[in-house]
């Protein structure tokens, strides 16, 4: 039985320009688990807010053609009836939580749905339990981790047993942990009770492999619908933006077999080394890094306790050389975040020595660096305080006191961003992307700084915008900007860093060229490495792990022939 | 870290009484700090919430409301005396004023307003205990049979206030580094590199608003009739409530007539309308308070008794 139908539906936001949803038709079997790709604004989260009725009852807007959910009609039938049998996880966890306890929160959809006492019991029983969040009963929720947070969102969800799960983006303002433990959830719900899940995820190399169903959306319309292993193929000659990283370097290599996972990747590179290749080498070699050219930043033994609260940081020794990108990783409380506001002098070191730009930094001192440096938050909206992309630009050339054409400097720099068109927008209303592009739009206005500093720049983006970003990152570089970053990024941390940091417990565990601190690890290496590791040690980045592939298909191809030929003789 | 003094549960008998129980205490023990006028005893309900604080282990989360409270007693002592006129013993004879008039200062004056600053204090303090050790969403429980409206919005108001802090403290330190200069100048000047900053965060608010709303939409909030789990009244409670009322009893009756304590003309002796009963009563309280607590935390047996 189909849970999910839609027929020829079209969708428009009040005022907008164009539909969000167009002529899309789409049929949901029970038990399916259907991954949605596509880009930021391709209609993914639309279509999601459409199937527990949301839309259009919430956000109101115009709607043509048909969607039944569950047997009902969505148009008919609004969020308030759906709501216990559409089960509906948001982005950010924050923007979900109504109550202060866990427990509350975990009861507040059952209470709503009127469901008698002692069922209500049991459900927050029974959830509470499975879901591992039995010691938190009581926590206040504003003091739970991200992945805390938003388990007790899907707890809240599941407890309604809802037919279809759907999740939007859960996972992107999670650290890698907590997205792998949230979707581990997400995958046993959905085995153990056959519960149809529709979700839509950054995080391809968690999911991929797992989804029954893959179907891709562009411009609100859906381009493709199929298997995993049918949408590696089809995203083969399209250089595989919608497909885990190890997918992509063998379709961006020209394989014909596309793996899905690592664990397959290196059986077809296990069967091409027995088939007499041997190894490879990297095409121009390892990347050099630029030289040193001075210490830009530098922690000596810094310590910073929190009044009344942890250690977060524990005697760090770190220097920023400029000209050498530094990424810095660790789990989420590991003191990333504090180092980094230690070194900008937005905290005041317990103990210890911090220099910025040859000063020691203090909160005074900062507006004086602007000029040198640029710094990008975690979250983009605290960025902006004006009500237009462009006003925002005017604002910081004048706090940077830019004595040249300060509307000629803005719209050069809105096309160097491909931000044209977006200048009367308010920037609270742009995507996630171009929020992210438009953050780097400012900082990295003339004159160019010094020093970049990032704080996790990709949260929450797709593939492609990640891509776009990482390429302006360079650009900048060239023209002498160095970048410091905190990510839990590991594949954007391997394309952009020279030098890395992992910090755990307050502390910099260890430090030193990308290359070996980004390889060999379970949680810190990407893809590409895990796969080629133990061929090529030290390999980290993806246009590295391209070169090798098509080096591999090639002899591969040469050896195939010439088997043939002996074959023949 | 812990930065915003807001409910957060805790084992503790002041954590786990009924909120009906709980609102019962603290508003009987508001009433008898404003009732009470003698100050041997607000004397003793200043050690008696001293004790319900210490009891409920929130010294740490209470600190900010003493702070505050001592303000405004200290402000309402040192205005008392001033605006003041009535008593006997004239302390200071102050200058004549065009309106004012004379600004003498009584010792009856400065008595009544530090009495007075102390009963601020003692409210303030309460409240804030109240604010730390009572659960809003079990406040929902009761109010929403008045409001369900109003009664969720104070508790989302209370979910929200950390996540507003923590976005304020990181906006302007964005904009410290992007060379606003918010600290240093004049009044004016920090209020108007500040404004910005404050648009910013009500119009993120409004989206968040928005978000929460939609994100409620979808788990069906406003269907139609609410489930309400009742909590049962226990042992704890079943004390607390009657004895709460008592007390407030007390009070009216040893303020009462000869019982009661005067300032004006001439300061009372405490001792002339003191009744021993009175005093015994109030102590007693604070003092039964503190043994069911302690042993409510020291015994597994008689916590699960009461």
């Amino acid at each position: 039985m189909a849970l999910v139908e839609i027929s020829d539906l079209t969708y428009w936001y009040p005022r907008g320009e164009k539909p969000a949803l167009r002529e899309l038709s789409l049929r949901v079997e029970k038990g399916e688990f259907v991954l949605l790709t596509g880009r930021t604004g391709c209609g993914k989260t639309t279509l999601m807010r459409l199937l527990n009725g949301l839309v259009p009852h919430f956000h109101g807007g115009v709607l043509q053609g048909r969607a039944l959910v569950c047997g009902m009609d969505v148009v008919a039938s609004g969020p308030r009836a759906l709501s216990s049998r559409v089960g509906m996880v948001f982005q950010d966890p924050e923007d979900q939580l109504v109550s202060t306890t866990v427990e509350r929160e975990v009861a507040f959809g059952l209470e709503n749905a009127g469901l008698p006492a002692p069922v209500v019991s049991k459900r927050v029983e029974e959830m509470l339990a499975g879901m591992g969040l039995s010691r938190l009963r009581r926590s206040f929720l504003p003091e739970l981790s991200g992945g805390e947070a938003q388990k007790v969102v899907l707890a809240s969800i599941l407890a309604l047993h809802p037919e279809v799960l759907v999740l939007d983006e859960p996972t992107s303002q999670l650290d890698p942990l907590s997205a792998e433990e949230l979707l581990t959830v997400v995958r046993r719900i959905h085995e153990e009770t056959g519960t149809t899940v529709i979700m839509s995820e950054h995080r391809l190399e968690r999911c991929f492999h797992y989804a029954t169903r893959v179907i891709h959306m562009e411009e609100g319309r859906i381009c493709f619908d199929g298997s995993p292993a049918q949408a590696a193929r089809w995203w083969g000659p399209r250089e595989g933006a919608f497909l885990p990283p190890v997918s992509r370097v063998f379709a961006r290599a020209g394989w014909e077999e596309i793996p899905l996972t690592v664990n397959q990747a290196r059986r077809l590179i296990h069967g091409l080394e027995t088939r007499g290749s041997g190894k490879v080498e990297v095409p121009g070699g390892r990347r050099e890094g630029p030289p040193r050219g001075g210490p830009l930043a530098e922690a000596r033994d810094l310590w910073y306790v929190y009044p009344e609260g942890p250690e977060a940081l524990r005697g760090v020794d770190l220097r920023l050389e400029r000209g050498r990108n530094l990424v810095i990783m660790g789990e989420n409380g590991a003191g990333k975040s504090t180092l980094l506001r230690c070194l900008l002098g937005l905290l005041p070191p317990t103990r210890g020595r911090v220099l910025l730009l040859g000063e020691r930094p203090s909160r005074e001192r900062l507006p004086g660096l602007a000029s040198r440096l640029a710094y990008c938050p975690q979250n983009p909206n605290a960025y902006f305080l004006s009500p237009t992309v462009r006003e925002e630009m005017l604002r910081t050339l004048k706090l940077r006191g830019y004595r040249g054409d300060a509307e000629e400097a803005v719209r050069r720099q809105l096309g160097r961003f491909g931000l044209e068109g977006l200048e009367e927008r308010d920037p609270r209303d742009l995507s996630s992307g171009q929020k992210e592009k438009l953050v780097l739009a400012c900082a990295l206005l003339p004159p160019v700084p010094e020093l970049l500093v990032l704080d996790e720049p990709t949260r929450g983006l797709d593939y492609g915008s990640k891509r776009e970003i990482m390429e302006i990152i360079r650009e900048y570089g060239d023209e002498g900007s160095t970048v410091a970053a905190v990510t839990h990024d590991v594949e954007f941390a391997a394309a952009l860093a020279d030098e890395a940091a992992i910090m755990g417990n307050g502390k910099s565990i260890v430090n030193g060229a990308a290359e070996d601190m980004l390889s060999d690890s379970l949680f810190f290496s990407p893809q590409v490495n895990r796969l080629l590791n133990h061929l090529f040690p030290g390999l980290i980045r993806e246009e590295e792990a391209v070169a090798v592939l098509e080096g591999m298909r090639q002899r591969m191809a040469a050896g195939m022939e010439r088997e043939g030929g002996e074959a023949g003789a | 870290m812990r930065l915003i003094p807001v409910y957060r549960p805790r084992e503790t008998l002041v954590h786990g009484l009924h909120p009906l129980a709980a609102l019962a205490l603290y508003a009987s023990l508001v009433a008898v700090v404003l009732v009470l006028q003698n100050p041997l005893y607000l004397a003793v309900c200043g050690l008696g919430a001293l004790s319900l604080v210490l009891l409920a282990e929130a010294g740490e989360e209470c600190r900010p409301f003493l702070l505050l409270g001592m303000f405004m007693a200290f402000l309402v002592a040192l205005l008392n005396p001033l605006v003041n006129r009535q008593g006997g013993h004239v302390l200071v004879y102050g200058p004549r004023l065009p309106v004012l008039g004379r600004l003498d200062v009584t010792l009856e004056a400065v008595a009544y307003g530090a009495v007075s600053g102390f009963r601020i204090l003692l409210v303030v303090v309460l409240f804030g205990l109240a604010s730390v050790t009572v659960s809003p969403d079990d406040l929902l429980d009761i109010l929403s049979r008045i409001s369900l409206r109003s009664s969720l919005s104070a508790a989302l108001a209370v979910r929200l206030y950390p996540s507003l802090v923590v976005e304020a403290r990181e906006m302007a330190e964005v904009q410290l580094a992007r060379g606003e200069r918010l600290r240093g100048g004049g009044r004016w000047q920090r209020a108007r590199a500040h404004f910005p900053l404050w648009m910013a965060l009500f119009r993120g608010s409004l989206d968040r608003a928005a978000n929460i709303a939609e994100a409620m939409s979808a788990r069906g909030f406003g269907s139609g009739r609410v489930t309400r789990r009742r909590r049962p009244l226990r042992g704890r409670d079943l004390v607390v409530l009657p004895l709460s009322l008592a007390v407030v009893a007390a009070a009216v009756f040893s303020s009462a007539g000869e019982g009661g304590y005067r300032y004006f003309p001439l300061l009372d002796n405490p001792l002339t309308g003191f009744r021993a009963w009175a005093m015994a009563s109030l102590a007693g309280f604070f003092a039964l308070l503190q043994v069911i607590g302690r042993c409510w935390k020291k015994w597994p047996w008689w916590r699960s008794r009461i």
